[in-house]
């Protein structure tokens, strides 16, 4: 499988403020990625670099093979859907539909109007007085109807109730299902995180903090537990992430190589995805990064 | 593309052509009805060339305040319609845009952002110049009997309704409202700002930059009520009158520290000695101030710039604004394109 | 039609969550060979997840030899999993309903059930 997108050194800089720096990543073709991070954290930033919305100030990216470029063909080949979920307010969805027609190469009118219509959503309201969660789904089916190899979305859910975030996470469970078509989605909130995505990256202050599958992440990470006099004592290839310490005990989240060998006075488990996201979020706060 | 701006935009562009017929309602009855109250009053005068008010037909023809508050209206919207496209056409044009985030919709869809803005900016000066078009011919045809009977329109006020200005500065000011959008991404701010440069462009244009676009005609008269008035042809565009030169050519205004001393002493009011120098003058109708002055080799100077270089001075002046304008789309191209969304 | 239920909380990874509740909807027969399972699509409209993850316990499931694709049609219950028939598991259970019911007339309540079957599954494991 090739990557649907590479980065290399990858920053942004706001006058002397670095938004995003040094970001290498790569996103599988066909995955679903979950591009997470605290508020600030750079997700927005590297999201705009990629579509071709913001221009770089270091490094290079390929996204689809190709550096982002404002040419229809690079344009024709990604969806995006910007924070906000930026509608024509005074327009209708039959309008934005029809816009859609007009402006893109590869586009499918049937599969969208069909869509709408399951979900009971208006075509001739304007967007303005459709609700929040209606909203989402007139944007993310436009942006599916165009037919992209690679959709990028901003906060999609963040705003949304429980049932409109079900739908939405639904309706682009479909169109993956579909094929052809690889997910990079940013979030803040890390619930679901396994359910949805297949690959995760954590952003933290501009800085990423790890980029892999979520399977390799689960196999690599451990959570040691142990009386706190011996804890500086690790084996061989133990990589600490995060730890935390009270009076006799220490928990340390820890990275393990394929050779590593971890004493046996440490308790072994298995920490949850969110736990060890978190740990990399901890360690970024605290000044380290990979 | 085409469609879609015909879409976003149709409500002002409606809006705008409205006004403009609400416009030549009000222009084209008054217009044909002036242009036959003179025709009748130059027939009557052909007649009668004896009737009082043909000597200047500018002081009983349309002056009442009816005919006043019409001129005011039509000035009033010659000015104010290309500031309105401005602000209106011009400034949500792309600042809007911005403000929504709708940028970032429209620019991932397949078209490019150049061809974007393209589309947009060829609708938008598209339509202002064919609105200047029309309402330079609109306003041009109204005026043309005061034109022809009050002859100003070279001056400030009817120079810029006329001829071809209303084209200039309809495509001049909806490039400066999408420019200044582009720039601030805020609407408001671009509105004050078009309206500020509007106003800067009037008053600079009419009062200090027009005037030089050629080197004006001097003349010069003996001093005397109504002299210098006989050297000024009809038509022409008045930039200075009344101010005196002296024996050596040196222009000063006329005012009293700049006399003679024996001017400044005649034009207190003593007693004239009967059978005096003075007395005669008076009796023959010279005011002894005027004499003395010519005496002492004073003349009276005005500068005009003269009426047959009135279309050579509205192609100069069009050629500026089309520069002006050329230089703002290039500018709004560069803020869109090499920008960050 | 199976439903597939996701427990996001479980500490089990989902894809092997689908894979069990295929296996268990064997055992207890919910499932028969020839029966179809949803395809990927139908069951993220109901689930809204990963379709990755879908594919994935579908895969592992036909690696195990429990499921078969059939082009064109779908996907299709190939065999049931090895252990006890549905009538095995039907006495197990009507067991296990008897010895609950003597429990909570001792006075047991859920919890402590619930510990005494967890203490006797890890005995069992280590032993």
């Amino acid at each position: 499988m090739g990557a649907a997108i590479q980065t290399k050194d990858l920053g942004k800089r706001y006058g002397s403020f670095w938004a995003l720096e040094n970001c290498s990543i790569t996103v599988p073709e066909g995955s679903v990625s979950a591009l997470v991070g605290p508020n600030g954290a750079g997700k927005s930033t590297l999201l705009k670099l990629l579509t071709g919305l913001s221009n770089a100030s270091s490094g290079d990216s390929q996204v689809l093979g190709k550096a982002p470029a404002q040419h229809e063909e690079f344009l024709a080949d990604i969806g995006y859907l910007a924070q906000e979920i930026p509608l024509y307010k005074s327009l209708n969805a039959a309008d934005h539909i029809a816009m859609g027609k007009h402006l893109n190469k590869h586009w499918e009118d049937s599969f969208i109007n069909q869509r709408l219509r399951e979900l009971n959503i208006p075509l001739d309201r304007p967007i303005g007085k459709l609700s929040g969660g209606q909203r989402a789904q007139v944007a993310l089916n436009l942006a599916l109807a165009k037919k992209p190899k690679l959709l990028m979305l901003d906060e999609p859910v963040a705003a949304l109730d429980p049932l409109a975030r079900h739908d939405f996470l639904s309706s682009l469970a479909q169109a993956v299902a579909d094929g052809g078509l690889t997910v990079v989605m940013s979030s803040h909130l890390l619930a679901d995180l396994e359910r949805v995505s297949d690959h995760v990256i954590v952003l933290a202050s501009g800085k990423t903090q790890l980029c892999d599958d979520i399977e390799h992440v689960l196999k690599e990470h451990r959570l040691l537990v142990g009386p706190r006099e011996h804890s500086k004592t690790l084996g061989d290839g133990v990589n600490v992430i995060h730890e935390t310490h009270s009076a006799r005990q220490s928990t340390l989240l820890v990275r393990l190589e394929k050779s590593a060998k971890v004493p046996s006075h440490w308790q072994k488990h298995e920490p949850n995805i969110e736990e060890i996201i978190l740990a990399y979020m901890g360690q970024a706060k605290e000044g380290g990064s990979r | 593309m085409n469609w879609f701006v015909w879409r976003q935009h149709r409500k002002q562009f409606i809006a705008f052509g409205i006004l403009l017929a609400l416009f030549a309602t009000l222009l084209i009855p008054t217009g044909i009805n002036y242009w036959h109250q003179y025709q009748h009053a130059l027939t009557t005068c052909a007649q009668n060339p004896n009737t009082p008010s043909c000597s200047d037909l500018t002081s009983s023809l349309f002056t009442s305040s009816a005919d006043g508050f019409l001129r005011i209206a039509v000035v009033l919207g010659t000015f104010g319609l290309p500031i309105l496209l401005g602000l209106f056409i011009g400034s949500p044009l792309i600042a809007k845009e911005y403000e929504e985030g709708t940028n970032k919709l429209a620019w991932t869809q397949s078209v490019s952002r150049r061809k974007w803005l393209t589309t947009k900016l060829l609708w938008a000066l598209g339509f202002a110049l064919l609105y200047g078009i029309a309402l330079a011919i609109l306003v041009s045809w109204w005026s043309r009997t005061l034109n022809a009977f009050a002859s100003n329109r070279f001056v400030q006020g009817h120079f810029e309704t006329q001829g071809l200005m209303p084209i200039a500065y309809s495509l001049f000011f909806t490039a400066i409202g999408f420019m200044t959008g582009a720039w601030f991404r805020k609407t408001l701010l671009s509105f004050a700002i078009t309206f500020g440069v509007f106003v800067v462009c009037m008053t600079s244009f009419a009062n200090w930059i027009r005037p030089q676009y050629m080197t004006p005609v001097t003349v010069t008269s003996q001093i005397g009520p109504g002299a210098i008035d006989t050297k000024i042809p009809d038509g022409a565009w008045i930039l200075k009158r009344g101010d005196l030169v002296n024996k050596s050519g040196k222009e000063v205004s006329f005012d009293l520290p700049n006399f003679p001393a024996e001017c400044q002493k005649l034009t207190q009011d003593i007693r004239v000695p009967n059978g005096g120098h003075i007395a005669k003058l008076k009796v023959s109708g010279i005011d002894p101030v005027d004499d003395c002055l010519n005496r002492y080799g004073f003349h009276q100077v005005a500068k005009y710039q003269p009426s047959y270089r009135y279309w050579d001075f509205q192609e100069i002046e069009s050629g500026i604004y089309l520069g002006l304008t050329a230089i703002t789309v290039a500018a709004t191209y560069w803020l869109v394109l090499k920008r960050d969304a | 039609m199976i439903n597939f239920r996701l427990n996001t909380h479980s500490g089990v990874p989902p894809y092997l969550q689908i894979v069990q509740q295929v296996k268990q909807a064997l055992q207890v027969g919910i499932l028969e060979p020839d029966d179809q399972l949803p395809t990927v699509k139908e069951v993220v409209a109901h689930i809204a997840i990963n379709p990755n993850t879908v594919a994935k316990a579908y895969r592992e499931l036909e690696s195990l030899g429990l499921i078969e694709g059939r082009t064109g049609s779908g996907t299709f219950v190939k065999q049931r999993p090895s252990g006890p028939s549905p009538k095995v598991q039907e006495l197990l259970s009507d067991d296990l309903e008897g010895w609950v019911a003597k429990a909570h007339k001792a006075g047991l309540d859920e919890e402590s059930i619930e510990a005494l079957l967890r203490i006797a599954l890890n005995k069992y494991k280590k032993g």
